[in-house]
């Protein structure tokens, strides 16, 4: 009995349990397997019953690294290492990444004039045209809506730009199966930069924290939805948040809103948890707080992103460091008494270094498909 | 009260006589016990070596009704550290005849345990060349063709 013999069932069964990335170094083992691994059917069921081996990566110095060791909420005790740099993403060696937006083990990556649509498990690209052009001030966030039919997903992109002839902000959508942007009705408030105004993914929709409106110093939680198309806004934790505080969001196993809370004074941080977020939610619920250790805080230096272990109560955080002429990126381990540096990183200019763990999937970017008409046009030229 | 027996036979012929609470556990089994008297099963496409590992699985899965709700004889932890062991224990080519097995006569539990081994085993090779001599996988790439795949997508980390 060999492994070919099985009904193919059974044998997508069981390859569907492996981790993604195992899969897809052994994609070149027959031409069966190739095929089922790029196969739309079997990418979900593989991040549904695939064991969940999650990676790692930092953004810094406009580059991305991955991060040995897999996840770094449950490998933090040493020091942190590379086991590579991503050097090329969209044909010129000279790759400044400025933000990375995670969704569903999909990266979206800005750059100056370009957004790329990177899946780091499979090494698949896509660029994505702007409709105009895109500005470096840009909050873009990926997301996607389900089918109810055939429960499967279509990503699309959230693009909040400001217009300067009326000064306003507003959105567009790009969706990726039908390569094309949309200008939304609704405006947004101001992308707030005291904040990361670019948010997290959850469950296909996207939440940033935002300005509650133009001119107010209060803040609030925002959730995009991606199948209304409509904006939802959520309570924080506490009632305000004022203008000197800061806040950045982080999700929690794939399930919960976590909240990094910054005061102006003394330096405390408090991470806030959600409960579970449901689908039928109006609202965020939060749980208690978790104070954070001392010191993390200090005078030039700027909390860019975090994560949060909620059962052992470990949060891992990236941030700017702007001493004299020099400026680096640090990651630290803070547990609520201890904190403790694991990396060091010398860094060319002041960016905002970010910290992401995902879980690598197969899930395949759908290729731009020409428009009739631009088929046409292409053809007319000679 | 005596226990119902059943006779399984292997495609050898061999008879294995097993209490029917733990030939059931197949629900293939089930199934023919309630529709047919008969108490001897003729399993022709299963080796008198796979029907003794499988029906010794079956026993240590047994849950035992006669003695009320918690007479299981091992908790739920012991059993899955016994599974483990049970499968690591069975060589690569065995191990997917019992896979099989477990597919045939409808054994869920058994199915489970079987194709998590194969998966980790596939998870924990290194590269084609391994898996393909692991699984006795036959290499319909050509040079080429598996240099075009490696150019495809070019940005992996």
């Amino acid at each position: 009995m060999m492994i070919s013999d099985l009904p193919n069932d059974l044998e997508s069964d069981i390859l569907s349990r492996v981790p993604a990335k195992s899969l897809w170094e052994l994609r070149t083992t027959c031409k069966r397997w190739y095929a089922l691994f790029r196969d739309r059917e079997f990418a979900e069921k593989n991040k549904r019953l695939g064991e969940s081996v999650k990676e790692s990566m930092l953004l810094s110095d406009l580059s991305v690294y991955a991060i040995a060791g897999g996840d770094l909420l449950q490998n933090n005790n040493g020091s942190i290492e590379f086991t590579g740099k991503l050097t090329n993403l969209n044909g010129s060696s000279d790759l400044k990444i400025s933000e990375i937006f995670h969704c569903d083990g999909l990266m979206l990556c800005s750059m100056a004039s370009e957004l790329v649509v990177w899946n780091p498990c499979t090494g698949q690209t896509r660029s994505i045209e702007p409709r105009t052009s895109y500005r470096y001030d840009d909050a873009c966030a990926l997301g996607y809506t389900t089918s109810s039919s055939s429960g499967h997903r279509s990503y699309k992109i959230l693009r909040r730009f400001y217009r300067q002839n009326d000064k306003k902000v507003l959105g567009e959508i790009y969706d990726l199966s039908s390569d094309s942007w949309r200008v939304l009705d609704d405006t947004f408030t101001p992308l707030g930069y005291s904040v990361n105004h670019n948010g997290v993914s959850l469950k296909g929709d996207a939440y940033f924290v935002a300005p509650r409106g133009k001119g107010t110093d209060a803040f609030l939680i925002t959730k995009f939805d991606f199948t209304t198309e409509t904006l939802v806004p959520l309570s924080l934790p506490f009632q305000y948040l004022l203008t000197r505080e800061k806040a950045f969001l982080s999700v929690v196993r794939d399930k919960k809103i976590a909240l990094l809370h910054v005061l102006s004074s003394g330096g405390t941080m408090s991470i806030w948890v959600t409960n579970k977020i449901d689908d039928e939610a109006k609202d965020l619920s939060w749980g208690s707080d978790f104070v954070m250790g001392i010191g993390s805080c200090e005078k030039n230096m700027y909390l860019e992103s975090f994560l949060f272990d909620e059962e052992n109560k470990v949060a891992v955080l990236s941030c700017a460091v702007d001493l004299p002429r020099k400026y680096f990126t640090r990651i630290y381990v803070d547990d609520g008494y201890l904190e403790k540096q694991v990396y060091e990183g010398k860094t060319s200019t002041f960016d905002w270094p970010r910290i992401i763990t995902y879980a690598p999937s197969l899930v395949h970017i759908p290729k731009s498909t020409p428009t009739r008409r631009q088929k046409k046009q292409r053809l007319a030229i000679p | 009260m005596s226990k119902k027996m059943i006779v399984l036979k292997s495609s050898e012929g061999v008879s294995f006589v097993v209490e029917e609470a733990v030939a059931r556990q197949s629900k293939i089994i089930s199934f023919l016990v309630e529709e047919f008297p008969d108490r001897e099963l003729p399993l022709t496409n299963m080796t008198s070596e796979i029907l003794r590992k499988t029906i010794e699985y079956c026993k240590k899965h047994v849950v035992e009704d006669d003695g009320g709700g918690d007479s299981s004889s091992s908790s739920s932890g012991d059993l899955k550290e016994w599974d483990v062991k049970f499968v690591a224990e069975i060589d690569q080519p065995r191990l997917m005849d019992l896979l099989m097995a477990a597919n045939y006569l409808d054994i869920p539990s058994l199915l489970d345990v079987t194709c998590q081994k194969v998966a980790d085993t596939i998870a924990a090779c290194n590269d084609e060349k391994e898996i393909r001599a692991t699984f006795n996988i036959e290499n319909d790439f050509t040079e080429e063709e598996v240099e075009a795949i490696r150019m495809e997508n070019q940005y992996p980390i």
